[in-house]
């Protein structure tokens, strides 16, 4: 699903993030480490935003330094504190991600309806709340067809109803498109018709997969 | 199109009201001056010749080749100015989603969506090529005419390529701009203003200075140099008025970084005159030569009391809930056209202890609101 191999990540002359060689098949994975670990450096540089050495490839042929068009195509990303224009509507950012992904407006409707955001959706950004601004980015990932998708710290801000609905998306996309999520959190992910979710332990400037058992 | 009507609200709106003032004053201007002027006395001109003149004036363009590299000279600072607001734009947080969304579009799109936006962004100068170019064919003057208008669409598209490869790019520009060690050094609260300059407003603060300068040329050609005090006084307001638009993005760093200094033990009158010294520090060149002027310390001193005083009843001004750019200008202006013809009058300098009472008095009162 997705090969990482001689990834370096540094800021200046700090180096944050080495990974010699990552193989993730198609699986829910719990990215998982203290603050600071980087956990979103390393999520924001498979999204494609930050500047990397080394090689991140989806499918065995989209390489994202060779094939950058091709590779966001199946990649979305959901930021830990989205920030929009202030001017913005939700709904005009329904229309620009539906537009992108290939996909219709129509599409973000059942996503919507569950969380309860259409009343609130022709309104503009500066009057949404933390949590309603959260609803809005992860709703933007879920639409189209991607192959992978992650989700920087999702459940922050987010009230125990909506968490709930949100586990149960990312169950379903799983199953029935085998969609891979790479999800960061501090808590741990809780599925009702899953098994646990792979641990991706970022730590001492690198990233491993471990056993759920010893986490 | 969503994509075009996002980068349309985003970019296009923004350059236009950020930069309307200073289109409108141009093009009427050029407009007024050009085409409409009526000279004094004028009885000698029929209405006939006064049209063939205006043609004349527009069919120069195209036949001087003089005339249309000054044109497109012109043109190209425009595009340079527009070209940097978007890509600074680009780089804000608030922005950072295009790059995770769009960027699934495939290059010929986007590129089609962001030449869009560069030739909206032209539309002042596509206009008068436009309508240059319909001249000239009426007069068969055919090459100079495509050409005119051939270059702006070259200048477009390769703006779209800049964008759509910026967009693209695997980076968010994350370099740091002082060395390690710059960062490592001590930070006092009277310093943390200083180190935001250096780290986020060094083209604000070059092109302050060079309004500076400017206002030091302007003064000196219409300000006798033998009223040394009425000089010094006018370049004294000229600086701190420059130095305004620093002023209200010192204040914006405050109000979104520095939410926590009212929870801290430091006391009002201590955060009062720190705006004041910044820019005290970043003024010292222009005052040191503001100083050479004057005999008198105490006289030199009353110049740089009077520009801090002035920089401080400015600060205040945004302590008003709600207050804009637009509306902080308008003050700045007034403030400015006031304090300009009172430096005329005797006893003016009594105005710079007044100026520190209402700033303070009302920093004191509005500042915990």
């Amino acid at each position: 699903m997705l090969k990482i191999t001689a990834f370096e990540k540094s800021y200046g002359t700090r180096k944050i993030l080495e990974i010699p060689s990552l193989h993730l098949p198609t699986h829910i994975y719990w990215v998982k480490g203290s603050n600071g670990a980087g956990k979103s450096t390393l999520l924001k540089s498979l999204a494609g935003l930050l500047s990397f050495k080394g090689e991140v490839i989806l499918e065995e042929r989209y390489n994202l330094r060779k094939k950058p068009n091709a590779y966001r195509k199946l990649i979305s990303f959901s930021e830990a504190e989205p920030h929009y224009p202030p001017f913005l509507t939700g709904l005009d950012l329904i229309k620009l991600f539906a537009y992108t992904k290939g996909t219709s407006t129509d599409s973000a409707t059942p996503y919507l309806t569950d969380l309860g955001m259409t009343d609130y959706l022709p309104e503009v950004i500066s009057t949404y709340s933390s949590g309603m601004l959260k609803k809005l980015s992860i709703v933007l990932a879920f639409l189209g067809s991607p192959k992978m998708i992650l989700l920087d710290e999702p459940m922050n801000t987010l009230d125990e109803a909506s968490k709930h609905i949100i586990y149960q998306w990312i169950e379903e996309k799983y199953s029935k498109s085998q969609v891979t999520f790479l999800i960061s959190s501090h808590q741990p992910l809780v599925f009702t018709n899953q098994p646990p979710p792979e641990i991706l332990l970022v730590a001492q400037q690198t990233a491993q997969l471990v056993d759920y058992a010893l986490h | 199109m969503p994509f075009t009507k996002i980068l349309i609200k985003i970019f296009v709106r923004g350059f236009y009201k950020r930069h309307l003032g200073l289109l409108v004053f141009s093009i009427c201007t050029f407009l007024l001056y050009g085409f409409f002027i009526a000279p004094l006395n004028q009885t000698h001109l029929t209405k006939d010749e006064i049209t063939a003149y205006n043609l004349i004036v527009v069919l120069t363009l195209l036949e001087n080749p003089f005339m249309l590299i000054v044109f497109y000279v012109i043109l190209l600072v425009y595009v340079v100015k527009s070209a940097q607001y978007v890509l600074q734009q680009l780089k804000d947080k608030q922005n950072l989603f295009l790059r995770y969304s769009t960027t699934a579009l495939g290059y010929t799109r986007q590129w089609l969506h962001w030449s869009f936006v560069q030739l909206l962004l032209l539309i002042p100068f596509l206009i008068y090529c436009i309508f240059s170019f319909l001249v000239g064919l009426t007069y068969e003057y055919y090459v100079a005419s495509f050409v005119l208008v051939a270059f702006p669409l070259l200048v477009i598209a390769i703006c779209g390529i800049i964008y759509t490869w910026q967009i693209n790019k695997l980076s968010l520009g994350e370099k740091q701009v002082f060395s390690l060690g710059v960062y490592r050094w001590r930070k006092p609260i009277y310093g943390i203003f200083l180190y935001h300059i250096g780290d986020q407003l060094k083209i604000a603060l070059l092109v302050t200075k060079l309004v500076v300068v400017l206002v030091f040329v302007v003064t000196n050609l219409l300000v006798s140099s033998e009223d040394v005090f009425v000089s010094s006084y006018i370049k004294a307001l000229g600086i701190a008025t420059a130095h305004s638009f620093l002023i209200y993005h010192l204040h914006q760093f405050k109000i979104n970084y520095l939410g926590l200094l009212k929870n801290l033990p430091v006391r009002r009158v201590y955060i009062f005159f720190v705006i004041g010294l910044t820019y005290l520090i970043i003024t010292l060149p222009e005052h040191l030569i503001l100083l050479l002027n004057f005999d008198s310390t105490i006289e030199a001193l009353g110049v740089i009391l009077f520009g801090i005083s002035i920089v401080s009843l400015y600060q205040v001004t945004l302590l008003n809930s709600g207050i804009t750019l637009i509306k902080f200008i308008k003050i700045i202006f007034l403030l400015y056209v006031f304090y300009f013809f009172m430096v005329f009058f005797p006893y003016w300098w009594l105005a710079i202890p007044l100026n520190f009472l209402v700033a303070y008095s009302l920093f004191y009162r509005k500042y915990y609101q």
